[in-house]
């Protein structure tokens, strides 16, 4: 077992470490909350490395967070990303390809069409899309946003969908006169 | 019985597509009245069972729940699959809806997939027509290789041709024409086909759906071959891997984009889209999902739902309870012989179910199904889904938690519409917070009648701040994830009455099987209870917090013991108490807070028990626990800001 003072030390490490990898952290609220997802995730890392395993090393907890900045570093859904996946500490997953063109579904303009290029999330609500239809070639269009950061309401393939703000931030997609611009 | 046909064969077809395409109007409209509502074998699931004699036959006719896809992720699709495979139906009609057609076609395929018999049911073209799109029924046909019947079902069109065909398909069980994905794909689903047919697994699934299945990584189906074979498992992430080395994406993703661009693809060729002008549901669309009057709606819809609920669940509870009375006083008796005692309190226990569910939950769960089938109450939660962020939950939580203002414990019920554990313990605990109708006339009966409606309301008003305060808390501690909204936003329709009343007759018909038996037990022992005068030095030992801490009189505590068992016993018990002129006897803002405590201080014991059922005795336990923290605090504050008024 990992004793939590010892892990807490190794927060503060790994969180130094995060500051001065990523300027995301800017704010004491975020920092905060960085921290937390971070706990629960060493926690489970620390399980697995010594449970799964088998490893009963002294320095477990550094181990943990060595393995953890490591994943992060190689982690899909890191850096490259406009945004950093937010509800995905388990099972995430992206589809499509990522380029500099695209745009989350939340910043188009309403009545504008574009086509979905990528996807990015949690497994089982990437799974979901799909099957709504949201693949990674469907043209859709916005045709609500709700006010007070609430859902966004899109048109696919004939049928009309409600989508949570975070869900729709994950969803990114190519303005399909853009692309027309770059053919001419 | 009918043994005079030649041939007294009993077939059985089944129902199945998407949720909101009038699968249940169609099966309304089949079966009639023989119907047989009830849960799948061990599971949770409604399965609605009807029967139809057709052309000498009798037929059985089974309504699966609506699905988008044959994946894992909820237990509908698992229940509807395993239906499929294991009870092997004569027929399956696959209802459409003409208007949504390519997301549709994406569960027929996969429907194909299952190599079963069908017929493909195209309903509500009129509604469709509206919207300008025409659908060719024979080249679909031709396209699909399953025969087409183009419906209104809710104006019986369509549906006999439907039977007939559905009866020839069934008799024939003509060989489902495979539907091909794209050649790399293709190829490599054949080698797992071939491999899975030779080494004789044994399975009730078709050999090819089994072998898309493992490539789109589907963890039943994997534990099943796995079980019976490790090396094919080892030859699908080959293949698999060849496959996302190919479309650089998940092999998952590239089924589902094949599906749909086949979807798509046959939908360019037998569809035909006019333009038109916005139609009547576009624009109602545009209101109620309006920045401003978006919020106006809801707040109506709501709030009108709760005012059509007392109105006239009041009316016709007084009417009810006037009848019974007649009969039998019902006021607790708490002297006389234990026999006595006990029938007065299962005969009370049968009263209040009848004059309380009854006539206030009937007229709630049928406006209920009206707002919910006309499409109304998605628009609600498509508005209210930034305040349910702030409780942890999305805007679907909304029905269930509206749900509990009639009762709580259907309500707990009915959070299987929310995806994870963590959201339906979420929203079953916010639900506990809604003063269902038992509350409400507590809260009418003492508030309203002897303060005035004003702080009624108010006490309404407390108890969303409450839910939000308790919620926002509950999704601080509370572990696990949580998902956002994904909803399908279907078009404005005007509800079908019939499928109205079978609705809320359902919703009634359950509710009796389960709040009944504990009502009558419940308040018959408790009574019982009391009259061997065990209630009393309990009542006496929460004196320090019913009087000290609440301000409220010493009986107090007797009150609130039987409101455990059914809140609106709170209200009985005082009047066999003090008589019915309460102002004698409680000072206004003793009523204040008495209703307000009574409203949060427990779960009744119907909730209780489907909470455990449902999260467990320790989960159950925190949320009473939660509760009653909740009360006291809230009550005892209301005692001491509220005296200087009065």
């Amino acid at each position: 077992m990992v004793k939590s003072s010892n892990l807490k030390k190794h927060y503060n490490n790994c969180l130094n470490h995060y500051k001065y990898k990523t300027e995301e952290i800017v704010t004491k609220k975020n920092a905060k909350k960085h921290l937390k997802r971070m706990h629960r995730k060493r926690h489970k890392l620390s399980f697995f490395i010594q449970s799964l395993l088998n490893f009963n090393g002294r320095n477990n907890g550094s181990d943990t967070c060595s393995a953890d900045t490591l994943s992060n570093d190689l982690s899909p859904c890191s850096d490259h990303i406009p945004k950093r996946c937010t509800n995905c500490a388990l099972g995430c997953e992206e589809v499509g390809k990522l380029e500099d063109n695209l745009i989350p579904i939340i910043k188009l303009e309403e009545h504008q069409k574009a086509k979905v290029r990528f996807i990015k999330g949690d497994y089982k609500v990437i799974r979901r899309l799909l099957d709504m239809g949201i693949t990674t070639d469907a043209t859709i269009s916005l045709i609500k946003s709700a006010p007070l950061n609430g859902p966004v309401e899109i048109a696919v393939r004939g049928s009309k969908l409600a989508l949570g703000r975070e869900i729709a931030s994950n969803i990114f997609v190519e303005l399909s006169d853009q692309k027309m611009k770059v053919k001419n | 019985m009918n043994e005079v046909a030649d041939e007294p064969v009993n077939l059985t077809i089944a129902l199945a597509g998407n949720s909101n395409v009038g699968k249940s109007v169609v099966f309304n409209e089949l079966t009639g009245s023989n119907q047989i509502i009830g849960n799948w074998p061990g599971k949770t699931i409604e399965r609605a069972e009807g029967k139809l004699h057709f052309e000498g036959r009798d037929i059985t006719v089974i309504d699966l729940p609506g699905i988008y896809s044959f994946s894992t992720f909820s237990m509908e699709e698992i229940v509807s699959r395993e239906y499929m495979a294991n009870e092997k139906p004569d027929a399956v009609i696959n209802v459409v809806d003409a208007s949504v057609l390519e997301r549709n076609l994406f569960f027929t395929l996969q429907l194909k997939e299952m190599e079963v018999p069908m017929v493909l049911c195209v309903n509500q073209v009129d509604v469709a027509k509206q919207k300008g799109i025409m659908i060719d029924t024979e080249k679909l046909q031709d396209m699909l290789g399953v025969p087409v019947v183009s419906a209104v079902a809710v104006r019986g069109e369509g549906l006999h041709e439907l039977m007939e065909k559905t009866l020839d398909v069934a008799q024939k069980k003509p060989q489902v024409k495979v539907v091909p994905y794209g050649a790399e794909v293709e190829k490599r689903i054949k080698i797992l086909t071939d491999i899975v047919e030779s080494e004789n697994l044994n399975l009730n699934y078709p050999s090819r759906w089994v072998s898309i299945k493992l490539l789109e990584n589907d963890p039943e189906i994997e534990k099943m071959v796995g079980s019976r074979s490790e090396s094919i498992l080892d030859l699908v992430q080959s293949l698999a891997h060849e496959i996302e080395e190919i479309h650089n994406e998940p092999v998952f993703s590239v089924i589902a984009s094949e599906r749909y661009s086949l979807a798509n693809q046959i939908v360019k060729n037998t569809q035909i889209q006019s333009e038109t002008k916005l139609t009547f549901s576009e624009k109602l669309d545009m209101i109620f999902t309006h920045k401003v009057w978006g919020y106006v709606m809801a707040a109506i819809v709501v709030g009108g739902l709760l005012l059509w609920t007392f109105v006239v669940g009041s009316f016709f509870s007084g009417l009810l309870s006037n009848a019974f009375s007649f009969f039998q006083p019902t006021d607790p008796k708490v002297s006389g012989s234990m026999t006595a005692i006990l029938w007065n309190g299962a005969f009370g226990g049968i009263v209040a179910g009848v004059t309380l569910v009854i006539p206030f939950v009937i007229p709630f769960y049928l406006m209920l199904s009206a707002i919910e089938n006309s499409g109304v109450l998605t628009r609600v939660a498509f508005m209210l889904d930034s305040f349910m962020h702030k409780i942890g939950l999305h805007g679907k939580a909304i029905i269930p938690m509206i749900l509990g203002y009639g009762c709580n414990v259907p309500a707990i019920d009915s959070t299987r519409i929310l995806e994870t554990k963590r959201e339906r313990l979420l929203a079953s605990f916010a639900i506990t917070f809604t003063p269902c109708a038992a509350r409400t006339i507590i809260i009418l009966g003492l508030v309203a009648a002897f303060v005035n409606i004003w702080w009624a309301l108010a006490l309404y008003a407390v108890d969303l701040l409450v839910i939000l305060v308790a919620g926002r808390m509950a999704s601080k501690v509370v572990p696990g994830e949580s998902t956002g909204l994904i909803m399908e936003l279907s078009s404005f329709k005007v509800p079908s009455l019939t499928a109205m009343l079978k609705q809320t007759w359902a919703r009634t018909k359950s509710l009796i099987y389960l709040v009944f038996p504990l009502y009558i037990i419940g308040s018959a022992g408790i009574q019982a209870l009391y009259a061997m005068g065990v209630l009393e030095p309990v009542s006496n030992a929460l004196a320090p917090l019913t009087v000290g801490w609440l301000g409220l009189p010493a009986f107090a505590g007797i009150l609130l013991i039987f409101g455990v068992v059914r809140k609106e016993f709170t209200l009985l018990m005082l009047v066999t108490l003090v008589g019915t002129n309460f102002a004698a006897f409680l000072t206004p803002v003793q009523m204040i807070v008495l209703a307000l405590f009574s409203m949060l201080f427990l779960p009744c014991i119907s909730t209780i028990a489907i909470l455990a059922r449902e999260f467990g005795w320790k989960s159950t336990g925190y949320v009473s626990l939660a509760n009653f923290a909740f009360a006291l605090v809230i009550g005892g504050i209301a005692f001491r800001v509220l005296t200087p008024f009065f």
